[in-house]
C-alpha cells in the first residue's frame, strides 16, 4: 500500500499540470488507502464507530503531504501574510503549505503551556497580518474556532480556515457561524466513508 | 441510589477553599491544590457518599485537577486510578491501572457532556462496567447526561441552603 502511495506521489509530482479534479480524486483515494482504519473505536464524543480516519497516517507521508499542500494552496486567497497550523497534526500541513507557498507560519496551541514563554501562538505574528488557519480534520470545528480566536486576540486578521477533511459533523457551518470563511478539500462522504 | 444525601455542614466551605462557590451559572472548576487539607477532608466525605457503589477502579479525565481529585478519592476507596484522554478524536486510556471490573467515573462537575460520554464509552468498549458517576457538585445537566447510570454527589447545585455550611 505504501509503495503504491509513493508511486502515485512521484507520478503526480512529475505531472503537476494535470487537471485539478483528477489530482484531487487520486489524492482522495490515497488518503483513504493511507489512513482509513476499520475496527471498534470510541470517538471522543463517546460514540462508537466501526472505522477511524487516522490523520497522522497521511500527515507523515511526504508524497501525500506534498500533494495535499499543493491543493490546499489553491484554496488560499491572495494577499495572505501567514499560515497558521493548529497543534499537533496540522503543524505538518502548515509546514508543507509554508514551503509550497513561501509564506511563514505560526503554530496555534490548543492551550498555552503554562510554563516557559507560555504563548498561545508560537512564532512571529504581527498586528494586522492576514492569516489562514490550516486544519487537518474538522469535526465540530471547535478547535479551529479556538485557534482562529486566539490568532485574532494575538492581533492577526483571520481570513479563512482551510481543512483537508470535513467529517460532516457541522464543523464547517460552525466555523462560518463564528464569522470565518472556511473550506475543506474533501468530505468523508466524498471519500466514500 | 439517586436520592441526594443530606449535605454535611461545612461542605460548601470546603468546596469554596478549592474555588467552588454557589454563585454563577454553574459550578466553577474545583482546584484541590489551592487547599490540600480542605481537599483531603472534602474527599473523605466524598468517599463516604460513593463507597456504596463498590468500585474497583476510579476513572478520571486527563486533567490535573481531575487527576488529583481522583487520586485522593481512590486512596480513600483503596482502588487504582486510570486516566482517559482525547487522542485526536479517539478516546484512549493512559498506561495507568487497567480498566477492569466496576469503574467509577469521577469528576468535580459536568462541563462537557462529551467527556463523560467518552469515559463511559471507553469503559463499555473494554468490557468493564460503569459502577456510577461520582461528582462533587451535581447539576441537572449531569443527571440528564448520565441516563440510567447512578449519580452520587457530595453537593447539589442550587441547594446551598439547608444544612450546608
Amino acid at each position: 500500500m505504501t509503495v503504491d502511495v509513493q508511486l502515485n506521489a512521484q507520478r503526480l509530482f512529475d505531472d503537476g499540470a494535470r487537471d485539478r479534479d483528477e489530482r484531487r480524486e487520486e489524492l482522495g483515494r490515497d488518503l483513504v488507502s493511507a489512513a482509513y482504519l476499520r475496527g471498534d473505536f470510541v470517538l471522543s464524543s463517546g460514540m462508537r464507530s466501526s472505522f477511524y480516519f487516522d490523520k497522522y497516517l497521511f500527515e507523515t507521508k511526504p508524497g501525500i503531504l506534498r500533494r495535499v499542500s499543493n491543493l490546499l494552496a489553491e484554496e488560499i486567497p491572495p494577499g495572505i501574510d501567514r499560515i497558521a497550523g493548529t497543534e499537533l497534526g496540522a503543524v505538518a500541513l502548515a509546514v508543507a503549505l509554508s514551503l509550497e507557498m513561501g509564506l511563514p507560519f505560526v503554530i496555534a496551541r490548543k492551550a498555552p503551556k503554562g510554563y516557559s514563554t507560555s504563548r498561545a501562538v508560537e512564532g512571529e505574528l504581527y498586528p494586522g497580518e492576514r492569516v489562514v488557519v490550516v486544519e487537518d480534520v474538522i469535526s465540530t470545528g471547535a478547535q479551529a474556532i479556538l485557534a482562529a480566536n486566539r490568532l485574532k486576540e494575538a492581533g492577526g486578521e483571520v481570513v479563512k480556515v482551510v481543512a483537508v477533511i470535513d467529517r460532516e459533523q457541522g464543523g464547517l457551518q460552525g466555523i462560518a457561524a463564528a464569522g470565518y470563511e472556511c473550506s475543506a478539500l474533501f468530505s468523508l462522504s466524498e471519500l466514500g466513508l | 441510589m439517586s436520592a441526594q444525601p443530606l449535605i454535611p455542614d461545612g461542605t460548601w466551605d470546603l468546596l469554596a477553599a478549592g474555588g467552588v462557590t454557589s454563585e454563577g451559572d454553574g459550578p466553577a472548576p474545583y482546584r484541590p491544590l489551592r487547599a490540600p487539607s480542605a481537599a483531603s477532608e472534602l474527599v473523605a466525605r466524598f468517599a463516604e457518599v460513593v463507597r456504596e457503589l463498590e468500585a474497583d477502579l476510579v476513572l478520571v479525565w486527563d486533567d490535573l485537577d481531575q487527576i488529583v481529585l481522583g487520586q485522593l478519592l481512590a486512596a480513600q476507596l483503596g482502588v487504582g486510578v486510570a486516566r482517559a484522554y482525547d487522542a485526536d478524536g479517539l478516546v484512549a486510556i493512559r498506561d495507568d491501572a487497567p480498566l477492569d471490573g466496576r469503574v467509577l467515573l469521577v469528576t468535580d462537575a459536568l462541563r462537557d457532556p462529551r467527556t463523560m460520554a467518552a469515559m463511559r464509552g471507553i469503559v463499555e468498549q473494554q468490557g468493564s462496567t460503569v459502577a456510577g458517576i461520582a461528582v462533587l457538585v451535581a447539576t441537572d445537566d449531569l443527571r440528564e447526561a448520565a441516563g440510567d447510570v447512578p449519580v452520587l454527589a457530595l453537593a447539589e447545585w442550587g441547594q446551598r441552603s439547608g444544612g450546608a455550611g
